[in-house]
């Protein structure tokens, strides 16, 4: 109970930025033409942000339901990692609780569940973030869909960087505290950037986090600089 | 075609590759350097996650993606709770509006 409780606390700030970007995709999925229902259960159910902002943009332009799924599944192949990284520390957790964790292992969940210390229970630390950031994923999605044409254009737009907002805060501290980070971090903002170019940007995203995280292993361990700067 | 059935069909093809770790996790076992690989994934996800995708905040304007982001790091590196970093993120953005 402890843990899941931490896992909420943990996640609380975080839901900020989920309900900004699910307003942004309420407001985008009316205007697209889903109605309120339509837009929260999306939220529900899918809940993956960036592909069901594609599907939106796609139902537009795109006949078959077929290639907009296949668009959804290559955005959120990245999932497939990050919950390999989730489900390697819950070793020796029920089957069932796996199962039903992965639901939700989404960009934040894997973000604030991977960059915090092991908990005493981290099924249920991990439970109590995916608990609010799905509820705050469906609510802002629900609140965007109500408030149609009563917010201007480029406030939508300066509310879109609250997702970025949230991950550049959750990766700074490990920026702060070491070198091989930083140039890991650079490197696959690098090859991001490159890759993004060429192919659909899920599977660019994919690719460069695999090949960033390759990089890394060549990097020898820098504790010692954590050290030098004597703490 | 229904709108229902394009989200079934989309949580599917969700769903699948966040829960095929679960059911392979147990038997898995990782050797030193995977393990090393692993743990450096949460790393690399939100680099990717963040950049170039920040530049295009506004899809026309590149700088006002440039500006939230430079704001929310410089408030992020003084520890700013994350609330704080996403408004002043924001603001910063809705004050660069009325100049571009």
């Amino acid at each position: 109970m402890q843990s899941f409780q931490n896992g909420v606390k943990k996640a609380l700030p975080v839901c900020i930025g989920m309900i900004s970007v699910g307003i942004s995709f309420g407001l985008a999925a009316r205007q697209y033409g889903l109605s309120v229902m339509e837009a929260t259960m999306m939220s529900l159910i899918v809940v993956a942000g960036s592909s069901q902002f594609l599907a939106l943009n796609m139902l537009q332009q795109v006949t078959s339901p077929l290639i907009i799924v296949a668009g959804v599944f290559f955005i959120n192949i990245r999932h497939l990692v990050m919950s390999t990284y989730v489900m390697n520390r819950l070793k020796g957790t029920p089957l069932y609780k796996k199962l039903l964790l992965a639901y939700v292992v989404c960009d934040e969940s894997f973000s604030l569940f991977s960059l915090s210390r092991k908990q005493p229970d981290d099924a249920a630390y991990l439970g109590g973030m995916n608990l609010f950031l799905h509820l705050s994923w469906v609510l802002g999605t629900w609140l965007g869909t109500m408030l149609m044409n009563l917010v201007p254009l480029r406030m939508m737009d300066a509310m879109s960087v609250a997702i970025y907002a949230t991950f550049i805060s959750m990766l700074m501290p490990s920026l702060k505290e070491s070198l091989r980070v930083v140039a890991i971090v650079l490197f696959t903002a690098f090859v991001n950037t490159l890759l993004t170019q060429t192919m659909p940007g899920g599977t660019a995203i994919v690719l460069s986090m695999l090949i960033g995280a390759g990089f890394g292993t060549l990097l020898p361990d820098d504790k010692p600089v954590r050290g030098r700067a004597g703490k | 075609m229904n709108i229902y059935v394009l989200i079934f069909l989309m949580m599917l093809v969700t769903y699948i590759p966040r829960a095929l770790p679960a059911l392979t996790s147990e038997k898995m076992k990782l050797s030193p350097y995977w393990e090393k690989f692993l743990s450096l994934i949460p790393y690399t996800a939100l680099s990717a996650l963040i950049f170039p995708g920040v530049l295009s905040v506004d899809p026309t304007r590149p700088i006002i993606g440039v500006v939230g982001g430079l704001t929310a790091a410089a408030a992020a590196w003084y520890k700013l709770p994350v609330v704080l970093v996403i408004a002043l993120a924001v603001i910063a953005e809705l004050l660069l509006y009325l100049v571009v």
